[in-house]
């Protein structure tokens, strides 16, 4: 499939440009009415968001257009930009030096390299069975067992976290459906929109609506309002957009409804971890965002379970 | 500043750091006339009106704590009166590589600057360098 000439994704592109055009100019809109007070701040990280959205969507799309190889290099560079920051925020001790290079110069590279070469055997058990054995090995070999468990705990987690929850968003594009032959960066593209969109708009309703917070000691700004709003929004157009999908429109609500809600964990463990850590973001890479793990949490629980509906009930 | 018996070597350390990258100002550790030359020549340097970097725990450490800092901060401080010394905490660089290990690990370091320090009128020199030293403490505590 070409993206550049199959109408559906054209059609589709064309939709998320206007959509972003059309938040530039509420954004601008916005920051001329709103001029001072503590608004004007959210103002602008509104309209930093939204530059960044541009940014982020163009990166994507290109990566997109190339086929299969594109997405999975981005893919593999966003999470080996996911595994720094979240190394970084978790301590670990000198005899962990070479275990962290293993995670990051061997184990998150063949990660990808499986999802290039579409061996799903070894994808689904590489980092679950071969890594997570091998790094508590590594660490015992380097003879400090002071928080021992902790320490493997930790980049255990990270792996799992950053590099394979989000190998399974460009491993879409091994799946063979019947009749969707070649289609896979539709799909990926579907879950994309789904689960950012989820975010996007459970911070817009938020924003407006937002009155009660669903754990307050973890993220004030998380509210009933927003969370439900949002995804009753994102699950909407996740349904409106079946055609693009090789789901009935009913399937598709009840997978994008699906895509939402573990968005919606994705976020809320996340913020866990940020708080025990004692910080607001994983870092700043993206402006008005954070870092790229906090632009990607949902799509870290998202991706996985997306994965595994499609290919158990597709394939 | 760098030591000269770590990165006088010839080949690419002292091609990359003394010579091209870093334009460094390479000294000799050991021996009392070395630290009196060093002296002289970071007092050159200033005089030019460069700036330098001093790595006033002359060594990197575990990570975990600021070391006790070397004299030769106190020495650059009672000649230049009038230099502002600004601290710096960097952070993670002994997790990104630490002492012995050959191959980093890409985390994110970050530096922190704190507000510049000058030698107070008739501060000793353990008492200067305590105070530039838990100048750097609580930087790295609010970093």
């Amino acid at each position: 499939m070409n993206l550049l000439t199959d109408p559906e994704m054209l059609r589709l592109l064309g939709g998320i440009g206007g959509l972003l055009t059309l938040s530039s100019l509420i954004g601008w809109a916005l920051s001329l009415r709103v001029r001072e007070g503590p608004t004007r701040l959210v103002i602008a990280n509104l309209n930093a968001r939204i530059r960044s959205w541009w940014v982020m969507t163009a990166v994507f799309v290109a990566a997109l257009a190339t086929g299969g190889i594109g997405s999975v290099i981005l893919f593999a560079l966003t999470s080996f930009i996911a595994l720094r920051e979240f190394i970084t925020l978790t301590p670990t001790h000198r005899a962990d030096h070479r275990t962290l290079f293993w995670a990051f110069f061997v184990f998150a590279p063949v990660q990808y390299l499986l999802v290039g070469i579409a061996w799903y055997g070894l994808f689904a058990i590489f980092i679950p069975v071969y890594a997570f054995l091998f790094i508590p090995l590594r660490s015992a070999l380097a003879g400090d067992t002071e928080d021992f468990l902790t320490r493997t705990a930790k980049i255990q987690w990270g792996l799992m976290i950053a590099v394979y929850c989000v190998s399974h968003a460009p491993a879409l594009l091994m799946l063979e459906l019947p009749g969707y032959r070649g289609e896979g960066p539709k799909l990926l593209l579907y879950l994309i929109i789904v689960v950012q969109l989820s975010d996007v708009l459970q911070y817009v309703f938020g924003k407006t609506l937002g009155k009660r917070p669903i754990v307050p000691r973890l993220s004030p700004n998380k509210t009933w309002e927003g969370t439900v709003g949002g995804i009753a929004a994102a699950t909407l157009v996740g349904t409106l957009l079946w055609w693009l999908t090789p789901f009935a429109p009913w399937a598709a609500a009840v997978i994008a409804l699906l895509i939402c809600l573990t968005g919606v964990a994705g976020g809320l463990v996340m913020s866990a971890i940020k708080r025990d850590r004692g910080v607001k973001d994983f870092g700043t890479l993206i402006e008005g965002h954070g870092g790229i793990l906090d632009r990607i949490d949902s799509l870290c629980f998202a991706a996985p379970v997306f994965f595994h509906v499609v290919r158990y009930f597709y394939t | 500043m760098a030591a000269a018996d770590y990165w006088d070597h010839p080949g690419l350390r002292r091609w990359l750091v003394a010579c091209r990258v870093l334009n460094a100002l390479l000294v000799e550790r050991a021996g009392r006339c070395g630290s009196r030359e060093a002296l002289r020549r970071i007092d050159d340097a200033l005089a030019a009106g460069d700036s330098l970097i001093l790595f006033p725990e002359g060594t990197r450490g575990d990570g975990t704590t600021v070391g006790e800092l070397k004299s030769g901060l106190y020495f650059v401080a009672r000649q230049r009166p009038t230099v502002e010394l600004v601290p710096v905490y960097l952070q993670d660089l002994s997790r990104i590589l630490p002492k012995g290990e050959v191959l980093p690990v890409p985390l994110l370091g970050s530096a922190t600057f704190g507000a510049p320090l000058v030698l107070a009128p008739g501060e000793d020199r353990h008492a200067f360098l305590q105070r530039v030293r838990a100048a750097l403490i609580s930087l790295g505590a609010r970093g």
